[in-house]
């Protein structure tokens, strides 16, 4: 499991502390800087919870924004990008629901990916397992997202997204199990891994 | 033969794939909205557990600034000065503008960081502009924008007053879990949720005025036994104000001025009379344009 958060010991956490520093006190161009600095990481985010890349534009630009106004109530310097974490999941929650409130009878199309080559994934699996994540509830993905994709332990996952640790559990469980039962029945059943994205 | 898939494998890699850089058109609309959205103004108390040697430094180089202006503005004056500095006009002056030179590029707020003599100040919170009297010697506003302070935390004798801000509406339900709800409709719904924050016990809402407008006043103090300390007891949500101490009476006003719900705060650490009468007359000395 890799930690891709921000090493807050390091020298990119350093800099962060003082562009939020900066930030807290007005400073438009620190919070530009440190914007920068995240923005990548969020979209990474963003994209993983929503499948959708438009959706995620627009989720992470309403976190970031929401972050810029309401950075005076952050505390902590170092907790910045857990804070800016849990308003970006929000957001991709808000997106969602605006989404699927206009969308209701809009076919769903696959995700666009740009794939790298590898031999772990085939394109069936890519389907099913698509298929699997986008019957998932928001609530799950996020989770996933942030456990599995970021490599949080459950403990950081349950602060970043202010749950109890045993909903992390619950809802890691229950992504986990929809998405190996994906995998088994496309192992078991290789015709259905024909159909295509409804 | 079948090569054994690893689910969890599978799993990271499907997670793997996809977008993972934020197009630059982005921050470029970014960057126009934070330029049009000004910070919400935060009142909170004035310590700060994790403060970092950069906002002690700054403190600190202020303190002692602001110690040398008052110094300075003591020393007797005349012909028979000897090599002292005419002292600066702007500080700390009453009737002056409570922030006499805001850059062209920061919001149109105005408040005076410094030492608060006896006197009338004038400044705009939220783009809100006011005025207010302050009765007697010994506050000041070191720490945050739009909050008063006098006394030595965390004694009675410590008090600080959050002057007009704007209203987020958001009440906590589990101060100690920093969980809290967004309470919308009117200055009577938001007053009367602020009686429901457990682990407080409150009084009110009661009618009265700020400025000459119809405000609600609630009352709270703490309950001895709540399940964690004060400064994680957070009454608003995560972030927000918390009590100075288990001792604290603190008094929160909403009421409503074009439209929009704003709050007047103020936290007494302890029993003090005279130090509530100050915060009474600064509060009741408001007055808006």
């Amino acid at each position: 499991v890799i930690d891709r958060d921000i090493d807050r010991s390091g020298k990119e956490g350093r800099v962060q502390r003082v562009l939020v520093d900066q930030a807290k006190r007005g400073d438009r161009e620190a919070f530009d800087a440190l914007a920068r600095m995240a923005g990548d990481r969020c979209m990474a985010i963003a994209c993983r919870i929503l499948r959708d890349a438009d959706l995620a534009q627009d989720a992470v630009q309403a976190a970031l924004l929401t972050a810029w106004r309401e950075l005076r109530t952050l505390r902590d310097p170092d907790r910045f990008e857990p804070w800016l974490h849990r308003i970006l999941t929000n957001a991709c929650y808000t997106e969602a629901r605006r989404r699927k409130r206009w969308s209701q009878q809009i076919r769903v199309l696959p995700v666009e990916w740009t794939y790298a080559p590898d031999e772990i994934l085939t394109v069936h699996d890519r389907d099913q397992l698509e298929r699997a994540f986008r019957r998932l509830t928001l609530e799950q993905r996020a989770v996933l997202v942030f456990h599995v994709y970021l490599g949080l332990p459950m403990s950081e996952v349950a602060d970043r997204l202010d749950i109890p640790i045993g909903t992390v559990k619950s809802r890691l469980h229950n992504a986990t199990s929809a998405l190996r039962a994906s995998i088994d029945a496309d192992a078991r059943t290789p015709s259905s891994t024909q159909e295509r994205l409804a | 033969m079948t090569v054994p898939r690893d689910p969890e494998l599978l799993i990271r890699a499907f997670l793997d794939e996809g977008q993972t850089v934020l197009p630059d058109h982005v921050y470029d609309v970014l960057r126009s909205d934070i330029d049009r959205t000004r910070q919400r103004v935060v009142i909170g108390p004035w310590r700060t557990p994790d403060m970092n040697s950069f906002a002690k430094l700054a403190i600190a180089a202020a303190a002692v600034v602001a110690v040398a202006l008052v110094g300075i503005n003591l020393l007797p004056r005349g012909s028979n000065d000897v090599g002292g500095p005419p002292a600066p006009s702007a500080s700390s002056s009453p009737s002056a503008p409570a922030s006499p030179s805001a850059s062209p590029s920061a919001s149109a707020d105005s408040w005076h960081g410094g030492i608060y003599d006896v006197g009338r100040y004038e400044a705009t919170l939220g783009g809100v502009p006011f005025s207010f009297t302050v009765p007697a010697k010994g506050w000041n506003s070191f720490r945050y924008t739009g909050m008063l302070e006098k006394g030595a935390y965390p004694t009675a004798s410590y008090a600080w007053i959050g002057m007009p801000y704007r209203d987020n509406g958001v009440v906590g339900t589990d101060p100690c879990a920093g969980k809290a709800k967004y309470v919308g409709g009117s200055v009577d719904d938001l007053a009367t949720a602020w009686t429901t924050i457990p682990g407080t016990e409150a009084v009110g809402p009661t009618d009265t005025t700020i400025g000459g407008i119809p405000a609600k006043l609630v009352v709270l103090t703490i309950h001895p036994d709540i399940a964690c300390a004060p400064n994680q007891f957070m009454l608003f949500g995560p972030g927000s104000n918390y009590p100075n101490a288990l001792t604290s009476t603190i008094r929160t006003w909403a009421f409503e001025k074009d439209g929009i719900r704003f709050n007047v705060y103020s936290d007494q650490a302890g029993p003090n009379a005279s130090l509530a009468q100050e915060i009474e007359q600064i509060v009741d000395s408001i007055s808006f344009e």
